[in-house]
């Protein structure tokens, strides 16, 4: 019975497709939705024809801001759509174990894990890409495959009331016995996301950088046995007893908790800050330490494949790359839509864009074949290296 | 109908002619063997699906193993047994779940014991109130106590909220908040009742003259205590131990909160984590190590019953009952008691109740007292969850998924029990039969984590006529279903064994259909078997976790989960007011339960 529930829904879907092809085809010459050029027209309100004929769009997103983006979208296009935080792992277990065994619910993953989408959903067709033909011009052509929706940064933060300033000037420092057992950051195991981190930092430009930035620290060159300064790095930092958390809300609160007297540091998403006032904690984000303060990681945008809502998925999908629908990812983590023309937003509490670009690594999707080949050996690295 | 009877072209067409006539009016071989089949494909297929991941290539992998897909490996097995991840893997997980198991039995042995002798044996007063109080740790879910000790002892070498002691300046050490020590502790309060209630029955078969005749013959106390107390309860003890022991090899919800944080890890979390890091080929690995152990346990159960029916107490009318005085030990022992409920009921439930009206964790200042995590319409930091817990539809939600999930197969499970208790029972004698009562066992051999595995990887893919079922909520019923089918078929067969033959030949003989005889006089006879075959797998299963966090997706939280997940995003207070609700819930429905079906689990104890 449930299955042919299911394939009836599939049958609806497709007639809402083929309702919005011929309602294309009236709105202008447009041989298929989001095949179109970027010279063509793109028709909006057929798309939001035909996503209204949809089953209510189901979308994961690493971020509990999804409650409001969602809301804001149904009330502006009456499209019916139910939004789920979920971590990166979840949602790549769902969308494909909902792919191969064909029972598809899901619409759009608004998911971190760029090297996972890259390295096995896409090519395994668990989803698709999509780029809205209005914005290609205004996305950066090497964030549209996968579509980068949202720029965020994970930064390293300290106490402002414990400490005057930031405690940390070199990230070697998170290394060091003096920070040992009081460095917060989510489980590398439980997040891919700060593997793709360490994969990165393992680059030959950046291991450079963090050799310079170790001889500045102990003022003699770094002796090591690993490949390079990234992976000795991995290694030191593994075996200083980091605080392994499950969330940054956890990371937040073990270094922001009021009454410490030598709170830890931690690594933790911009968003943080925000929630932390309400929260009573005390958060201030680093903005100088050698070599960076932290790292610039996309939040990827890709539709489910097989979904039984293609239309709600592409419009919502459309939505989120608008000033509209970035704009509470924005005042809650402070980043910036990969859409240049939505304004980047004031960045309260890490200045400029240029200074993002002088301070973060950023982690491109160029880098996530690269990541996505790295990521057992660097998981074992960090499994075998915590003391 | 008298027709073919009577023209008969062949012999053996006339009897398969004549055997058909007879299935229409008494199909319960037929029946029999198609129940069977589906037992096979609902209990068997899941498991040898499991084992045969283990040992093949998982999409995904092939660079890995340098393999295609589905061919034969031994990648995995090597990768859990023999790689240098396998310490972290297999073999610490392996050694903690042995260690935690040995440390809870024990202390849920004692404790029980203990409680138990005291309880059933002897003049302590309170006795008739302290026995139902004795049972409520288990209708808890079983982290519960565990969210409670971390709520007190939780310390800055993990994120999120300090606990109690912290905050108010005391730090305690890594080994009490977490691993070892606490899980041992929490677990064996939770566990302690199966104890309790197996040795206070054992205790009340128990005569006590033949405790009085070894000491008229001039023994002594401990000579009669090991002559005779300890042959004559050791079936009872071994029992409650297997049972504590098999229960602590599949719990996920206490290792989780508590050993995770520090890297402790047990075969269940090992397991989970497995499943969410993608490799399932590990995961199934680690499924039959677990299964593997579970079987094993339950052999030496079945092995010790064996042995057990070497002793036959021939009771008799003259079997007499005599308390022992507890004379000044009284108030000590009801002091002790008394104690026991407070550290597994009230003080956990009670910590629970406070954390979740502060705003930080054990600040004791009149400012810090709110009841927003209960009421607030908006909690701004609360991303993931942004209202107080009983005002956001996330816990309507989750009620209404557990309701609908764990009530439809509590529904199923109670009537596929009697089903197999009824044809198990009129098959008698046949070796039908005693497959019937096997396969429907055989789900318990499985903790319930190992189970939902299999489940998920026999029901991830359409498989000829059966539809891939994952992500719906028809797999969460079914795996549950079967799950607690060994508690509903023991409680059919017992309660068939009851109905003689005699009102259905009766009605045969009347000209009734062998559907009507069903409809009209047994289910009647057995609506009340039906109903206790019932709520045991609706209790369990509104405060089960490890099963559904496997099977459950992020849209469709359960209670459980639900709290399980606010604890994971940072949000205590919100995660603790959930359990506090499942914890009312379930003391709600037992309070029905033992209303409707007038049983009650420690009814008889107190004498």
């Amino acid at each position: 019975m449930l299955v042919m529930m299911a394939s009836r829904s599939r049958t609806l879907a497709l007639a809402g497709a083929i309702l919005a092809l011929v309602l294309c085809g009236q709105g202008g010459a447009v041989p298929l939705l989001g095949r179109a050029t970027a010279a063509a027209p793109f028709d909006l309100a057929a798309l939001v024809a035909a996503a209204k004929k949809e089953p209510p769009l189901v979308t994961l997103n690493n971020s509990g801001v999804v409650k409001d983006i969602v809301a804001n979208f149904t009330a502006k296009y009456g499209v019916k759509a139910v939004g789920t935080k979920a971590d990166s792992l979840t949602q790549v277990q769902q969308v494909s174990r909902e792919v191969q065994s064909g029972n598809v619910k899901l619409g759009v993953l608004s998911i971190e894990d760029g090297a996972l989408v890259q390295g096995r959903l896409i090519p395994q067709h668990f989803v698709d890409n999509w780029v809205p033909p209005d914005m290609l011009d205004s996305i950066p052509k090497k964030w549209q495959n996968p579509l980068v929706q949202i720029w965020d940064a994970k930064v390293v933060a300290y106490n402002p009331t414990s400490y005057g300033a930031c405690p940390i000037t070199n990230i070697w420092d998170l290394t060091d016995p003096a920070w040992r057992g009081k460095v917060a950051l989510r489980d590398p195991l439980e997040t891919p996301e700060e593997i793709t981190w360490f994969s990165w930092l393992t680059t030959e430009d950046n291991a450079r950088k963090l050799a310079a930035a170790y001889q500045r620290r102990y003022g003699s060159p770094l002796q090591t046995k690993e490949k390079n300064a990234g992976y000795d790095f991995i290694v030191r930092l593994a075996a200083n007893q980091p605080i392994l958390t499950k969330s940054d809300d956890d990371s937040a609160s073990a270094v922001g908790a009021p009454g410490q007297t030598q709170p830890p540091v931690g690594i933790m998403s911009l968003g943080k800050f925000a929630e932390a006032p309400p929260k009573g904690q005390k958060l201030a984000p680093c903005k100088s330490v050698l070599p960076w303060i932290g790292y610039a990681y996309p939040r990827y945008a890709v539709i489910a494949h097989n979904t039984p809502s293609p239309n709600a998925a592409r419009l919502y999908v459309h939505y989120l790359m608008t000033a509209e629908g970035a704009a509470p990812t924005i005042n809650q983590h402070g980043g910036f839509s990969a859409n240049l023309d939505v304004p980047p937003g004031q960045h309260e509490y890490l200045g400029s864009h240029a200074f993002w670009e002088k301070n973060l690594v950023f982690l491109d999707p160029t880098g996530n074949d690269r990541a996505w080949q790295m990521r057992d050996a660097l998981s074992d690295l960090w499994r075998l290296s915590r003391r | 109908m008298s027709g073919a009877i009577a023209a008969p072209r062949a012999p053996w067409r006339g009897a398969l002619v004549y055997q058909l006539q007879r299935a229409r009016y008494e199909p319960t071989v037929a029946l029999g063997a198609v129940l069977l089949v589906v037992l096979a494909y609902l209990v068997v297929v899941p498991i040898g699906a499991i084992l045969s991941d283990a040992v093949r290539v998982q999409p995904g992998d092939e660079a890995r193993t340098g393999q295609p897909a589905g061919h034969v490996t031994a990648y995995y097995l090597w990768r859990a047994f023999g790689s240098p991840v396998s310490r972290l893997l297999l073999w610490r997980p392996l050694l903690n779940t042995c260690v935690v198991a040995i440390g809870v039995t024990l202390l849920a042995l004692i404790l029980g014991g203990v409680l138990a002798w005291l309880v059933v044996r002897t003049d302590l007063p309170g006795r008739k109130w302290l026995a139902p109080l004795l049972v409520v740790p288990y209708m808890m879910p079983s982290w519960t106590f565990a969210l409670a000790w971390l709520t007190v002892f939780k310390n800055r070498a993990v994120g999120g909220p300090a606990g109690f002691l912290e905050t108010m300046g005391i730090s305690p050490p890594n080994w009490l908040a977490y691993g070892t020590v606490p899980i041992v502790v929490t677990l064996g309060g939770h566990y302690f009742p199966f104890a309790f209630l197996l040795l206070g029955n054992a205790l009340r078969r128990f005569d006590s003259q033949l405790e009085e005749s070894a000491s008229v013959l001039g023994a002594t106390r401990w000579t009669t205590t090991r002559r005779i107390v300890v042959p004559l309860m050791l079936p009872a003890v071994a029992s409650a131990a297997v049972l504590t022991a098999s229960r602590v090899l599949g719990t996920f919800g206490t290792p989780y909160i508590l050993g995770l944080p520090v890297n402790y890890s047990v075969l269940s979390t090992s397991l989970y984590q497995s499943l969410r890091g993608g490799s399932t080929g590990v995961m199934a690995v680690l499924s039959a190590v677990i299964i593997a152990i579970g079987v094993a346990i339950v052999a030496v159960d079945s092995w010790l019953l064996r042995e057990q029916r070497r002793f036959v107490t021939v009771g008799s009318k003259g079997a007499m009952h005599r308390r022992t005085r507890l004379r000044r030990w009284r108030i000590p022992a009801a002091a002790l008691a008394g104690a026991a409920v407070g550290a597994t009921v009230v003080i956990p439930l009670g910590t629970l109740t406070l954390s979740t009206i502060m705003r930080v964790p054990g600040r004791f200042e009149p400012g810090n007292f709110t009841a927003e995590f209960w009421i607030a319409s908006r909690l701004p930091a609360f991303v993931g969850y942004p209202t107080g817990l009983l005002r956001g539809p996330g816990l309507a939600a989750a009620a209404w998924n557990s309701f609908r999930i764990v009530g439809l197969a509590a529904l199923l499970s109670g009537a596929l029990g009697l089903f197999v208790g009824y044809l198990a029972v009129r098959t008698q004698g046949t070796r039908l039969s005693i497959l019937l009562r096997q396969a429907s066992f055989l789900p318990y051999l499985v903790p319930g984590i190992a189970f939902a595995a299999a489940y998920l990887s026999l029901f991830a893919v359409r498989r000829g006529p059966i539809p891939a079922l994952y992500g719906t909520l028809s797999l969460l019923v079914l795996a549950l279903t079967v799950a607690y089918l060994p508690f509903a078929s023991r409680a059919g067969i017992a309660a068939m064994m009851q109905l003689g033959r005699e009102p259905e030949e009766a009605a045969q003989v009347c000209g009734a259909r062998w559907w009507q005889r069903l409809w009209r006089i047994v289910a009647p006879i057995q609506r009340g078997a039906l109903a206790a075959a019932m709520i045991l797998p609706f209790i369990a299963g509104l405060k089960e976790l490890s099963m559904i966090i496997m099977l459950a997706t992020p849209g469709t939280d359960v209670l459980t989960t639900l709290s399980i997940r606010l604890q994971d995003y940072g949000y205590p207070q919100l995660a603790n007011a959930a359990v506090l609700v499942i914890v009312a819930l379930s003391f709600v429905v037992t309070y029905l339960g033992q209303r409707i079906t007038g049983t009650s689990l420690a009814s008889g104890l107190e004498g």
